[in-house]
């Protein structure tokens, strides 16, 4: 019983959502949507789930002065002023009777986005480009005919999209573009076809119940 | 410009500062600004998932059905069956108790079944059929000849699909002229990988350029650059010598 039910709402659910498609009674569709955005909702749930994980790891780090202890306050006070932004927003709008939802966007949240979350992800994936072109330069070794021409196509798109590349030789951007449109796209066209039919497989297997993973053990 | 908005500049200066200082090596500045935004950006997901999913498609209509809102009544007559995925979204709690931690798997499965079967119609409406269509292109273009929209570039780019796609046929052994080219495919594909690698290299650079920007360009938001990061500079730099003397201190025969 502890994995037949959930394989069987798996299968139910699935295969609803597949057959659906292909019927077009109504009221299928306004089923369907409830479903599927049932489905969403029941996920952004799931995000309770995972803020109480990261508050049940860090607690034993700091009770326990483990390694880097200090940070895992900062961690769990950043966490909950965040929230604590989130909640004072919409408390001050629903009092109000204004907006809840909107007030997301104007109020302390707002605030945190801006000066916090904002200028911290831009940095922190600007800061991948370093390694990334550290990665490039190890990886970027003409060693063979593929390494070559990832090399030569990297180099060309790269170049052809800076000022400099335009220095160079003005037909440099035009043949940056030639690359991405010509034979990336027949490369990426192949990749997406196959990945295509990789996921209605994957699908499929999950809901025959033949892909069973998600479960877990027991 | 608010007192709060001065600070918020300031302290976007300082995590950026701190953020980038990992390029001189791991440092306290930039395990602090990192936990900062692991904190921030878990804190700020669960909100907008809360408030822009959870909300309306789950708990407003249970909450102003429950409270007889005439707004949510009208929109939501059935508001009643909510309170299904509410208590699916609930049974995930129970893997906190390790007794009833298998009823988790109930809106776990749901989720998945409900995810597997949207994208089994959508990889064959948008992405399969998509594809197929978009490569079936009249080889001698649709107006005057461009670079990309020529003959021999339409032929190279339906070649190369074809290549490629052959590349992906595991059904029989790649040799003799499959083997050729199924090589081609791969050569193609290198390509295509080289493009999309330079291709994110340049939107990365571009975020970098972007933080540069911000960091020293005067604008409505940051009135009083570039001295924010001026003095973070100073202040990052200063911090990470005093830490790297205290975990190093300099040898008697030193300065």
């Amino acid at each position: 019983m502890k994995k037949q039910v959930p394989l069987l709402i798996t299968f139910l659910v699935g295969s609803f959502m597949v057959v659906e498609y292909f019927i077009t009674a109504p009221g299928i569709g306004a089923l369907r949507e409830g479903l599927y955005n049932s489905a969403v909702a029941i996920m952004a749930l799931t995000m309770f789930l995972g803020t109480l994980n990261l508050v049940e790891i860090n607690i034993p780090i700091i009770v326990r002065r483990r390694a880097d202890w200090p940070y895992k306050i900062v961690l769990l006070g950043s966490l909950f002023a965040t929230i604590g932004a989130g909640a004072w927003g919409a408390i001050a709008a629903h009092t109000t009777g204004g907006n809840v939802i909107a007030s997301e966007d104007t109020g302390p949240l707002k605030y945190s986005y801006d000066y916090f979350y904002l200028p911290l992800a831009g940095t922190m994936f600007a800061l991948l480009a370093f390694y990334i072109a550290s990665a490039a330069f190890r990886a970027f070794r003409a060693r063979s005919t593929e390494a070559a021409l990832l090399l030569i196509a990297g180099t060309l798109v790269m170049l052809g999209r800076v000022p400099i590349g335009a220095q160079i030789s003005e037909k440099l951007p035009l043949v940056s573009d030639w690359v991405m449109q010509v034979p990336n796209l027949a490369g990426k066209r192949a990749v997406l076809i196959g990945a295509a039919l990789g996921a209605i497989s994957t699908g499929l297997r999950v809901i025959l119940g033949l892909e069973r993973s998600y479960l877990g053990g027991d | 410009m608010s007192t709060a908005e001065i600070v918020g500049t300031w302290l976007a200066a300082f995590f950026t500062l701190a953020i980038l200082s990992f390029l001189y090596k791991d440092n306290p500045l930039y395990k602090f600004a990192e936990h900062v935004f692991v904190g921030v950006s878990a804190g700020y997901q669960l909100v907008r998932q809360t408030f822009d999913v959870a909300w309306p498609n789950l708990l407003q209509p249970l909450w102003g059905g429950l409270h007889r809102d005439v707004d949510t009544l009208k929109a939501h007559p059935q508001w009643a069956f909510y309170s299904i995925p509410l208590a699916f979204g609930l049974l995930m709690f129970a893997r906190l108790w390790k007794p009833i931690a298998h009823l988790s798997r109930w809106p776990m499965s749901y989720i998945v079944g409900a995810f597997a079967g949207t994208s089994i119609i959508g990889a064959a409406s948008a992405d399969l059929v998509i594809q197929v269509q978009s490569s079936m292109v009249n080889l001698r273009g649709t107006g005057p000849w461009t670079l990309i929209d020529n003959p021999f570039s339409l032929a190279l780019s339906t070649f190369g699909l074809v290549c490629a796609l052959i590349y992906f046929f595991f059904s029989k052994e790649h040799k003799g002229a499959l083997g050729v080219v199924a090589r081609i495919g791969v050569y193609f594909m290198m390509v295509s990988f080289g493009g999309s690698f330079g291709f994110t290299v340049m939107g990365r650079l571009s975020l970098a350029v972007g933080r540069a920007q911000s960091l020293l360009v005067r604008t409505p938001l940051n009135p009083h650059a570039p001295w924010p990061a001026l003095v973070g500079v100073v202040v990052v730099t200063a911090l990470i010598v005093i830490w790297e003397r205290k975990i190093s201190p300099p040898s008697a025969g030193e300065g």
